[in-house]
């Protein structure tokens, strides 16, 4: 027993001081890119002859609220040479008829090959209208989002391409902005590019894009607004820094196509789709022994609704630990293999002990403790000070997150919101048991074979506060 | 980096504070419940709680403490650092007005040649611009009203910045250790037209730091126009670093922009940095400069198999007619991407000559890009094409319908 508890007690050092790590390199990249991109005119290159032409696929399943609005916003993203592919990927609600009836829709002879494997593709529509000639739009065969994704890219003929979740709202910026890494390359191809995605609660929605940034009202989208300011500030930047990131978020991030085919596209049996094509991509270009990078940016470019009740909330996480692990089972050559560099000797075993095994060792560190604490066995003064230790760590980590949102991209306005965010970093804390079980809910899920998406509530506005 | 610093030095002394503490509290306990031995230090003395040491409990505690603080100096960085852009934002947006209202006024009364108006003027200048903030404000409107305005009007500009003194913090700019501040000084070198520090410029042209490099670069491209006898591009002769995609919008943007004359690219076409060689590619296709299409066909034989596709590109955006044969020569012996740029090539000079070959390329490919692409070409070729067309459909050979359909679909192309 002995053992059990030196392990947790190590295995919780190793991983606060990775944090710290993580903290630092993040820090790093922050301040080099904040003061690098100050002198960047983004307006000049959205409208450049010489900018790539970018496609964006908008795979979309039972999205009739705010399609039509969202494929409006964009087709009025700021630049010049894009084209917007939205694949209906079977809705059974009227997704397809409103695109059809706003958009003046009509079926073409476009001569579509299945470069990538995916369901039958009914029908490609364009716009008898010439005003929506970027617009693009394949009628399918339900086949989930990651097949809706490999439609897209099969019919795409643009160097680059940029898939975003059909309900999320992007900043009209966001292509230039991501497109730079790309246009920056050298010696290595850049094969990916992620920017950071922000929580959509409370703030104020006109015509697809957000007029007013406001810390979520109710206490578990305020909890996620802080979780994802320290997850993207000091987490992803951070790895794109340490050349050891394995996922850009699957509701906005741009790709190098031709890389993505050769890698075969998204895997239509992983439900995390995001991760695993970010490690096949990287797989395939470190076996090709090929220079490449995965690269992230700070800016805010993209709003999420966040699950706002416990259910949809265990739904969303138990997907994200089943996808975790499908994608790092599919993956596990890489664990500590040389010959994919930092991918393999850091990020992989990060992602594999302390992503994947940490909720699961702390489970077993709550049972333990209250068994102790039922059996009597337990010195509470020496457990109060070392989870007061625990508990003052992890409020230190979410503060230094909130303070490099302060120093770079101060999206909340509101002094009052900041303080509150930094409340949230005193009671986060007693939510890590909650979130805990449900990675045991979902290692027994994914270990009975459940690959299902699960359902999250949202309330889903194009207009208003969401 | 100051506001880090502070932070740090706050941390560093609550640190301090609670080790001495802390120092003070350990032995009180000691004493309260052992004798120290000559042998064993307090810190590493095993105490009553869990079998664990003083040093332990001391990390622990010292640990607790140092989060704490550092919560407790971010809260109150959040407040002060809020009030601080509040109050910047309040300056900024009162001072910006009276600035850019005064300087209008200025260039109003002295181009009317008003008696005693510039020593006004600039007396005022002085006094309004006494503190660092304020210099810096002012200086930043003047180089961006500079930028704006054309003709006697800059020699205004220009004179009242000198006569402020602020070119002299320009040149400190240039010359600081600190690359963004030599950014800075670059930027204000070319907003306010100061050619002076151009030798300077040319130095940093192969900066490691590539955005030195870049501003370096649109710094002379920029100021070539005070001199109609230097070519704008001088420096692509001697640039040895890579110069990104980024870094060519960018500086094809400031040609657009700011109306730079506009150079034979030619003349760098054999340069031995590719990158310098896909800029005057990309240029000559921008600027139509179809008199250099022989010397882009040389290009067609460079080990660089990204110079080649761009020069595959460009012939035929210049609609090279003449390059059609050795594109054709060359389509077999090129990588995949390369050849279907050379069908798309052909489509663009659109020569009726090279339906034949187009032809066999359909017949022959199993690629369908390749197909798509070689068809799309053929209806191009006018009449000719269009007859082709027509005898493919009916073709026995293979069935080329869904192709051609495709193809003829004015909607997708």
């Amino acid at each position: 027993m002995w053992f059990f508890i030196n392990f947790i007690f190590i295995f919780t050092l190793v991983l606060f001081a990775s944090y710290l790590l993580l903290g630092y390199f993040s820090i790093k990249r922050l301040r080099n890119y904040t003061k690098r991109n100050s002198y960047t005119d983004y307006n000049s290159v959205g409208i450049s002859p010489l900018s790539p032409s970018v496609s964006i696929i908008s795979p979309a399943y039972n999205e009739e609220k705010n399609i039509v609005n969202n494929a409006k916003t964009l087709l009025n993203l700021h630049y010049r040479n894009f084209e917007v592919i939205i694949v209906n990927d079977g809705s059974k609600d009227n997704t397809f008829n409103y695109l059809v009836e706003n958009f003046e829709l009509e079926k073409v002879n476009y001569f579509f090959e299945y470069k990538i494997p995916t369901q039958k593709v009914r029908g490609i529509y364009k716009s008898r209208n010439p005003h929506y000639n970027k617009l693009i739009v394949i009628d399918k065969v339900n086949g989930g989002k990651a097949d809706a994704i490999n439609s897209g890219i099969n019919l795409c003929r643009n160097d680059l391409v940029m898939s975003i979740d059909a309900d999320s709202i992007i900043e009209p910026d966001s292509i230039t902005k991501l497109v730079k890494p790309f246009l920056e390359e050298k010696k290595k191809k850049v094969i990916g590019t992620g920017g950071v995605v922000r929580i959509l609660n409370s703030c104020e929605v006109k015509d697809g894009l957000v007029k007013a940034v406001n810390l979520p009202q109710k206490f578990l989208p305020k909890w996620q607004a802080l979780e994802y300011t320290r997850a993207f500030l000091l987490g992803r930047m951070a790895w794109s820094q340490l050349d050891g990131l394995m996922i850009i978020s699957g509701a906005m991030g741009m790709f190098d196509r031709e890389t993505m085919i050769k890698a075969g596209g998204y895997d239509t049996q992983c439900v995390g789709e995001d991760m695993e094509i970010v490690l096949r991509m990287r797989r395939y270009m470190a076996e090709q022994k090929k220079e490449y990078e995965v690269t992230y940016i700070p800016d805010p470019l993209c709003w999420t609704e966040a699950p706002s009740d416990l259910k949809s909330l265990q739904s969303q996480r138990t997907r994200w630990t089943r996808g975790l692990m499908d994608a790092l089972r599919k993956h596990n050559i890489i664990f500590l293999n040389k010959s994919y560099g930092k991918l393999g000797i850091l990020g992989y075993p990060f992602w594999l002990f302390f992503e994947w095994m940490a909720p699961l060792i702390a489970f077993l560190g709550i049972v333990y403790t209250v068994y102790l604490g039922i059996s009597g066995s337990i010195n509470w003064s020496f457990f109060l000070l070392l989870y007061l230790f625990v508990y003052s760590f992890s409020v230190f980590m979410s503060a230094i997150s909130v303070l490099f949102e302060e120093l770079t991209f101060h999206k909340y306005k509101r002094k009052r919101d900041v303080l509150r965010l930094l409340g949230v970093s005193f009671l986060e804390p007693f939510l890590y048991p909650i979130l805990s079980f449900f990675a045991i809910k979902a290692n027994i899920q994914y270990l009975k074979g459940n690959k299902g998406w699960g359902k999250v509530h949202k309330n889903g506005s194009i207009n208003g506060t969401v | 980096m100051k506001k880090i610093i502070t932070i740090l030095s706050l941390i560093t002394i609550l640190f301090l504070i609670s080790f001495v503490l802390q120092s003070k509290y350990n032995t009180a306990i000691f004493n309260a419940i052992n004798v120290p031995t000559p042998q064993e230090t307090i810190l590493v003395k095993q105490i009553h709680l869990a079998g664990t040491t003083f040093l332990f409990m001391n990390l622990l505690i010292y640990s607790i403490v140092l989060c704490f603080s550092i919560m407790a100096v971010i809260l109150v960085f959040v407040l002060f650092n809020r009030r601080k852009l509040e109050r910047r934002q309040r300056i900024s947006d009162k001072f910006l007005v009276l600035y850019q209202k005064k300087l209008i006024d200025y260039l109003i009364d002295v181009n009317k040649e008003i008696p005693g108006a510039r020593e006004k003027y600039i007396k005022e200048f002085r006094e309004l611009s006494s503190g660092r903030y304020h210099k810096k404000l002012l200086m930043s409107q003047i180089c961006d009203l500079n930028l704006t305005l054309t003709g006697l009007n800059n020699e205004r500009l220009k004179g009242l910045y000198y006569e402020l003194g602020f070119h002299k913090k320009t040149y400190r700019k240039v010359h600081s250790p600190f690359w963004y501040k030599k950014i800075q000084g670059f930027k204000e070198l070319y907003a306010m037209n100061m050619t002076e520090k151009n030798d300077v410029l040319m130095e940093y042209i192969n900066s490691k730091n590539e955005l030195v490099g870049i501003e370096a670069q649109i710094a002379l491209v920029d100021l070539s126009k005070e001199n109609p006898d230097v070519n704008p591009f001088e420096f692509l002769g001697t640039l040895k670093t890579d110069f990104s995609l980024w870094e060519q919008i960018t500086l094809h943007q400031i040609m657009v922009q700011r109306d730079i004359r506009v150079p034979d690219f030619g003349q760098w076409l054999n340069s031995q940095n590719d990158t310098v060689v896909t800029f005057c590619l990309r240029m000559i296709r921008e600027y139509q400069q179809v008199s250099n299409a022989s010397k882009i066909e040389e290009l067609l034989d460079h080990k660089n198999e990204k110079v080649r596709k761009l020069a595959i590109e460009v012939l035929g955006d210049i609609k090279a007619t003449e390059s059609a044969f050795p594109l054709k020569k060359k389509y077999k012996e090129e990588v995949y991407e390369n050849s279907l740029e050379i069908i798309k090539s052909l489509r663009k000079i659109s020569n009726p000559k090279s339906i034949g070959f187009l032809q066999k390329v359909v017949d022959s490919e199993q690629d369908t890009n390749l197909q798509i692409e070689a068809v799309k070409a053929i209806a191009e070729m006018g009449d000719e094409g269009k007859i082709y067309l027509e005898k493919m459909m009916k073709s026995d050979y293979k069935d080329y319908n869904i192709i051609i359909k495709h193809v003829l679909d004015k909607r997708i192309n």
